[in-house]
């Protein structure tokens, strides 16, 4: 009796594959998004500085990158939709097509190499732990053991902590906004996330501080689908031409001021 | 408080729309599901009945929020694409169905065989009795059950915001933009949208179910 | 198309400890909410039926409150909002919470419902056996009113078991919460969503199961 509903679930799957005009797993996401004349792209919507919020526009470091990227590629620099995604469902996004690539503050690592393909780097991060500016007993992360650390998951500094600190109890909450809540309220002693992020709240939150050394600092790249990199390849010629230029150091210093260094690739 | 006014546009222009848009679009599919399949079943047919309850069974047997993930990120591993805010219309769609097609069956069930037997006895075929005798009456009955099911859809849309759509609470998150004192205004006032929503609905289906005894 | 329906379930294999540890939190959260919503739902219920005005409305307001307004924000507001007035409890503790009120709401309508089905016959009968008032709605009325009750409290169950997969959504490991975590570190969903989709399933069958045997027993003792 069981049986009959799973069968019937499949009929109807196949049935609609085949029916169904071919899902745009195209093999080259670069000339789908000439022939739509716009880019969707997967960005963040709560990491200032890079991809955030102002009102309800995306503004950043990324979102300008992107804008002009969009110049060179449609010829309009607002060619652009702009999804909001978060560490826990980006690669979720890029792999069921609902984006073309993702220009996300996404870390390249060797395990992520294995199933997305990346441009060149046009950021670098590592990731750090941000405490209440009154706390006065966390220094770093090993200070972190059997503590409670609100994390993003999917986010390298998710992964990053279990490496270095496995006796720290983690908090995953989606949203840095969830995460900052949890701090703030005392539910976790910690967040660990990019410097980059951490660098960017405090400048808004002068309550919190980031402590400790950075670890894991690894470079930052768009992330296209496996065997599909097109985009990626484009984006990496643009990414060679705006350091060329000086246009990626004058972002930068827009944005990060002095920080620049710490962050550009 | 500035902050708070700054994110209350979005939320009662754009969140609010998404929130109806996707509940209505849900309940349509849900009372031309839940129908069909409420119509179909009272054709007695085996086969027909045994895929009917399946349906309805599995729909109701797992938590809408699995299936909304499902839709939405599994399906497309199956080679069917489809973005956030479809995902969301088509699980609640479905999920609505089967609630419907019980609300439909259950009124048809509650019309006395009697009815139906009198008809046959007029010499009418069994098509015939099911429009003519069966089915007036039974439709008076689903009316309540149908808006209890409405606020339902709307209640359940509030999962679309954990695939990233933006309707009232997805856009509560975003637009909390790591301000920490804003959530207990702006939870607030989306529990208020809700209500405003959804009780004047229950209360007409409190009155109507009163009224047919 | 064929070659795109590609489904490994090795990752659910790796994933199974952690799902089974899921499935017990969502266990334990069924039954905490299970009893916490009873709870609930009869107090509820005696405070909508009560001579005082005052409770019989601030028993509606309740329960109109709660039954109108979504599971999951409370939940968010739980966990996320209270904090501004100091209560900071643990995500399941939060979530667990939300979950009683909200079918607690639900079960003091149902109940409520069942209240006025018992037939008068009854309450007379136990007035003429000397029960008074407490005594009589506790050992005559209640029994009969939940076993009235008992199929729509059993889907109130069944809906509270699906509604645990809500607390994911703030962190809390149950089964849903872990395959979450997992797929935020892969890529593949499918599998995790067809397998949990599976225990739910298998779990309400079960569930409906046990209830019509209890509804069917119960059914001996009707008047």
């Amino acid at each position: 009796m069981l049986l009959r509903p799973r069968i019937r679930l499949l009929w109807t799957a196949l049935a609609v594959c085949l029916l169904a005009p071919q899902a745009a797993r195209a093999d080259d996401s670069l000339a789908a998004i000439k022939a739509r004349g716009k880019i969707v792209v997967g960005v963040k919507a709560d990491y200032p500085p890079f991809g955030f919020l102002d009102g309800d526009k995306n503004v950043g470091l990324e979102i300008d990158l992107l804008h002009l990227i969009a110049k060179d590629l449609l010829g309009k620099a607002d060619a652009i939709e702009f999804v909001p995604v978060v560490s826990a469902n980006r690669f979720q996004y890029l792999n069921t097509n609902k984006v073309d690539f993702l220009f996300s503050t996404v870390t390249v690592t060797d395990q992520r190499k294995e199933v997305v393909d990346f441009s060149a780097p046009y950021m670098k991060s590592g990731w750090q732990v941000l405490i209440k500016r009154s706390n006065a007993t966390i220094h770093d992360a090993p200070d972190l053991a059997g503590k409670t650390v609100v994390v993003l998951p999917g986010s390298t500094g998710e992964s990053g902590l279990e490496r270095v600190v496995p006796s720290a109890t983690l908090l995953k909450l989606p949203q840095t906004s969830e995460a900052l809540q949890a701090l703030q309220s005392g539910r976790a002693d910690a967040f660990v996330q990019d410097s980059a992020l951490l660098y960017g709240l405090v400048q808004q939150y002068p309550q919190y501080k980031v402590v400790g050394k950075t670890y894991d600092d690894l470079p930052i790249a768009a992330a296209c689908r496996k065997g599909d990199s097109t985009p990626c390849d484009y984006i990496s010629k643009e990414i060679a031409k705006f350091t060329k230029s000086g246009v990626l150091k004058s972002e930068y210093r827009k944005w990060v001021y002095g920080a620049a260094e710490r962050f550009m690739p | 408080m500035n902050a708070y006014l700054h994110a209350l546009p979005a939320l009662l222009g754009r969140g609010l729309l998404a929130t109806v848009t996707i509940s209505v679009a849900s309940m349509l599919i849900a009372l031309v599901g839940g129908f069909g399949i409420g119509l179909l079943r009272a054709l007695r047919n085996p086969l027909v009945d045994a895929a009917a309850i399946a349906y309805v069974e599995i729909l109701r047997g797992i938590p809408l929020l699995v299936l909304m993930f499902f839709v939405c990120f599994g399906l497309p591993q199956l080679g069917i694409g489809i973005d956030a805010a479809p995902a969301a219309i088509v699980a609640l769609g479905l999920w609505g169905a089967a609630n419907g097609a019980e609300i439909v069956r259950g009124a048809l069930v509650s019309i006395p065989r009697g009815q139906s037997e009198a008809g046959v006895a007029l010499g009418l075929g069994r098509i015939a009795v099911l429009r003519s005798i069966v089915l007036p009456q039974a439709l008076r009955r689903t009316v309540a059950p149908f808006m209890s099911l409405f606020t339902a859809i709307v209640e359940s849309s509030s999962l679309a915001a954990l695939i990233g759509v933006k309707e009232i609470l997805e856009t509560v998150r975003v637009d909390i933009e790591n301000d920490a004192t804003l959530w207990t205004p702006l939870l607030l006032t989306a529990l208020a949208l809700y209500f405003a929503i959804n009780f004047p609905v229950s209360l007409a289906s409190q009155r109507l179910e009163r009224k047919l005894g | 198309m064929l070659a795109a329906a590609r489904l490994d379930f090795s990752i659910v294999r790796e994933a199974a400890p952690a799902l089974a540890h899921g499935a017990l939190v969502t266990a334990e959260i069924t039954a905490a909410g299970l009893a916490g919503s009873l709870l609930v739902g009869i107090g509820g219920a005696a405070l909508r039926t009560s001579k005082s005005r005052a409770a019989r409305t601030a028993a509606a307001a309740f329960t109109e409150f709660f039954r109108n307004t979504p599971p999951l924000v409370h939940i968010f507001f739980a966990y996320f909002a209270l904090p501004a007035i100091g209560i900071n409890v643990p995500g399941i503790v939060a979530a667990t919470t939300a979950l009683i009120l909200y079918q607690g709401a639900i079960a003091i309508e149902i109940i409520r419902a069942g209240l006025e089905a018992v037939p008068a016959g009854q309450l007379e009968a136990a007035d003429a056996l000397g029960l008074g008032g407490l005594d009589r709605f506790r050992s005559v009325v209640v029994p009969q009113a939940l076993r009235i009750s008992l199929p729509a409290l059993g889907n109130n169950l069944i809906s509270l078991f699906k509604n645990t997969s809500l607390v994911s959504a703030i962190g809390v490991l149950d089964i849903t919460g872990v395959a979450q975590d997992v797929i935020a570190q892969r890529l593949s969903s499918a599998e995790l969503y067809l397998t949990i989709g599976a225990f739910y399933l298998l779990s309400v069958f079960a569930f409906s199961a046990v209830l019509r045997f209890v509804e069917s027993r119960l059914a001996r003792y009707a008047t």
